[in-house]
């Protein structure tokens, strides 16, 4: 399905072999040009996360590997299954993906799974979060074995200088480093009590998140010393900021600066620099909508990620418009030197709307992919920009985040 | 690939069952009573949390002047107060104890209202004492005094229990490395090594005191000894800890107290996760069971109403809190502690607990970012008495 969009055309592409399976968490451009896609199964019991690729040169989606039966964990084994790849699906300059699993899908046959409920369960807890490679050109995992037990992976950022993951835990919330090299697992102990959905690095390799309350925690990337930095992430001036926690980061065109949005109430948008001090931070304001709407009761009413530059230097992300009499999600355009916002498109196809959008990344033609989270089966939205030629590359791997 | 989008066109998926259910019935939480929590800081946020990795509750108790008092472990050891007051409901970081990484559950109040303690893990096994009495807080601010530092009772060796001693003016203490059950006479400033529990330094790192002033302690196997003050007699007890069969070799009991209500010595052990009674009176021992999957008692206190608070738990778990009625014999997982006051936030470890002045039960959580957990119990209806 395609229609108009502000200077170009969306178009939204279903995996529909995957029948049940709701929510696309992990996206992201390989050091090939390809588009990798975590298909995941949340809702349902008994699913396992499956990679796929989006070949933009020839248009065409493909089904890689089914990832839990790779790992040893048939979804039907009674397990909460290993259902997702949440924001940890890394591509590194060897051409593999960096990886580690999630939990949230339940046992098979079972309506719903919580973790706590079954933490002590050997026979239905989630055993933990795989850390493994994928190899594209072979179709092969590379298994490390569990990293963090009886916990999902939320967020994932790779050192590649250093050969070093960093990541988030959930539900318990600690921070963990793997060292591929000597596979050695530490865990750096329990940053908050909600999950933050990012970890971001700088160009030294220090990984950075967020406490409760959006301060910027800084982890060396030579020590694995935490630093709670005296910069935090905006919010409303009566608030004290709790759940202001990274939900997206994308790096500026020219790396100086972090973009940024909350897992919050208030969907603001900020940009962050470490590299001065404790480092700047800047409030953008709410990501979108009219000045006056207020911070909702509801956590993902507003729904603002998806943050991915565009060709154009422009930040993209998307956002419900909770205010609207219907309610719909948007691709908006932030010129982030002027501060305009425009609106691109909507996201609603007919009947069919996303209930989240869950993150974003570009082809190196200057495409950008949207994926989308809450609907089975799940799928992805393409905005193809009308300056988008298939003879003229507007990025390459430079311009690659090398975090979820 | 190819073969398998083939075989996705043919697959059948797992269906979601209807969802017919009653979620409240499966709320994981504390819901019987109320849990709340507070941040290692002054009230209203005056001063920034113990650090996260010195925060560690690992020791509380109830001082004379009703405030808890408790001792971190991590890089640096802290010792605290919180006040439950309505003039300033918060904590007060006294300070850091010097040359202290860890006091574990040694931490316990004199007649004078002074709060005496060992360090379990750091440059030195010293004593240490905290005057009190200047300790107050409200809005003209918070005041606490000093912590002296005592010489180490056992040379080269860390304190691993400490409990007090009213009626003798004593402390009693275990030694970290060899297990020296030795006595500090306040008085004196005297230490007595009263003698190795265990030749093959096979013991368990806690103390307990009856009502009739004997104490009790656990070695090899963790078989019961008692050392009567009257007699200055250290005696084995043909009488053991409870541990699932051929596990006495890795038993230890992990966390004990006395209930006054019904006389019985109550203790936890590890790693089974075993709870289990003793009457001193009648030298008799019995298994009350086990609470969770996890493996620790990490610590246990005794209500206002007798009945026994404890956490099931272990380190990188999610611990458990439960309650022993010994009037029905009742075992009751009470569930998870989560709470949103002060801080929104799930405890899933903890190492240490004492009981309020109004039976309030304080937990000491022990994560890399710690707060002090509050469960108050709920109040049973009364029936009117009609005549």
């Amino acid at each position: 399905m395609k229609k108009e969009a502000l200077e170009g055309e969306i178009e939204y592409f279903c995996f529909d072999k995957l029948p049940k399976h709701d929510s696309t968490w992990g996206l992201c451009t390989g050091v090939d040009g390809n588009i990798y896609i975590a298909a995941c199964g949340e809702t349902t019991g008994g699913l396992s996360v499956f990679i796929l690729r989006y070949l933009p040169d020839i248009e065409k989606l493909e089904y890689l590997i089914e990832v839990g039966p790779e790992l040893g964990e048939p979804p039907d084994n009674g397990h909460a299954t290993q259902s997702k790849i949440h924001y940890c699906l890394i591509p590194g300059s060897d051409g593999l993906l960096y990886c580690s699993t999630h939990a949230s899908g339940p046992p098979v046959n079972h309506p719903f799974w919580r973790p706590q409920n079954t933490w002590d369960d050997e026979n239905v807890r989630f055993p933990g979060a795989f850390i493994f490679t994928y190899d594209p050109k072979k179709n092969k995992i590379n298994n490390f074995g569990i990293g963090p037990k009886r916990e999902g992976s939320r967020c994932l950022a790779y050192d590649e200088k250093r050969k070093k993951l960093y990541g988030i835990t959930w539900p318990r919330n600690h921070l963990y480093v793997y060292y591929i090299e000597s596979r050695k697992y530490i865990d750096l102990g329990r940053i908050g009590d909600i999950n933050p959905q990012a970890i971001f690095l700088d160009k030294f390799g220090n990984a950075y998140t967020t406490d409760d309350y959006g301060f910027i925690l800084k982890i060396d990337a030579e020590t694995n010393e935490i630093k709670k930095l005296k910069v935090k992430c905006s919010c409303e001036n009566y608030r004290y900021g709790w759940h202001n926690v990274t939900y997206d980061v994308v790096p500026s065109p020219d790396w100086k600066w972090f973009y940024g949005t909350d897992w919050g109430y208030e969907s603001r948008l900020w940009r962050f620099t470490p590299y001065e001090g404790d480092g700047i931070m800047e409030d953008l304001g709410r990501a979108w909508g009219p000045p006056d709407f207020k911070t909702d009761r509801s956590l993902e009413r507003w729904q603002v990620r998806g943050l991915v530059f565009g060709a154009d230097k422009k930040l993209y992300f998307a956002m419900r418009s909770g205010w609207e009499e219907e309610e719909h999600t948007y691709i908006i355009r932030l010129d982030t030197k002027t501060g305009e916002r425009e609106k691109v498109c909507s996201l609603t196809f007919g009947d069919h709307k996303p209930r989240a959008i869950a993150s974003a990344t570009f082809d190196f033609y200057g495409n950008l992919y949207f994926a989308e989270a809450g609907n089975a089966p799940t799928g992805m939205y393409i905005y193809r920009p009308k300056n988008v030629r298939k003879d003229k590359k507007l990025f390459s791997w430079k311009d690659v985040k090398l975090w979820g | 690939m190819e073969n398998l989008e083939k075989e996705l066109e043919k697959r059948k998926w797992p269906e979601r069952p209807e969802l017919n259910i009653n979620f409240r019935k499966y709320n994981p939480y504390v819901t019987y009573g109320r849990v709340e929590n507070r941040s290692l800081r002054l009230f209203q946020s005056l001063s920034e949390p113990i650090p996260p990795e010195e925060c560690a509750i690992t020791s509380l108790c109830k001082g004379k002047n009703r405030k808890i008092y408790g001792a971190t472990s991590g890089k640096k050891s802290h010792l605290f107060y919180y006040s439950f007051s309505p003039e300033g409901d918060g904590v007060c970081d006294i300070g850091i104890i010097e040359g202290a990484k860890s006091v574990k559950n040694t931490l316990c109040v004199d007649k004078k209202g002074q709060i005496w303690g060992g360090i379990s893990e750091g440059e030195k096994g010293n004593l240490f004492l905290y005057d009190t009495s200047k300790d107050h807080m409200g809005e003209g601010g918070t005041f606490s005094g000093e912590i002296k530092i005592f010489s180490e009772p056992v040379p080269g060796e860390f304190i691993v229990s400490l409990i007090y001693d009213e009626d003798r003016n004593v402390l009693y203490g275990i030694s970290s490395e060899s297990g020296y059950f030795f006595i500090y006479d306040i008085e004196k400033n005297e230490v007595l090594i009263k003698g190795q529990i265990d030749k093959n330094k096979l013991f368990s790192s806690v103390l307990v005191r009856d009502n009739k002033g004997n104490i009790y302690f656990f070695g090899q196997s963790c078989q019961m000894f008692k050392y009567s003050p009257e007699e200055d007699k250290i005696i084995p007890l043909d009488i053991y800890a409870p541990t699932l069969a051929g596990r006495a070799f890795y038993n230890r009991v992990q966390s004990i107290c006395f209930n006054e209500y019904d006389g019985f010595i109550y203790g936890g052990v590890s790693p089974d996760g075993i709870l289990f009674a003793f009457e001193p009176e009648t030298n008799f021992l019995r298994m009350i069971g086990r609470i969770t999957p996890e493996r620790d008692i990490p610590c246990l206190t005794v209500g206002n109403d007798g009945t026994v608070y404890g956490i099931s738990g272990e380190k990188d778990g999610m611990a458990h809190l439960f309650s022993y009625d010994p009037e029905t014999y009742s075992l009751n997982d009470l569930g998870l502690l989560y709470t949103t006051i002060e801080i929104p936030w799930h405890g899933y470890e903890f190492s240490s607990a004492c009981t309020g002045h109004f039976g309030e039960i304080y937990l000491g959580e022990s994560d890399r970012i710690s707060h002090l957990f509050i469960y108050f119990p709920p109040i049973p209806r009364k029936k009117k008495i009609t005549t």
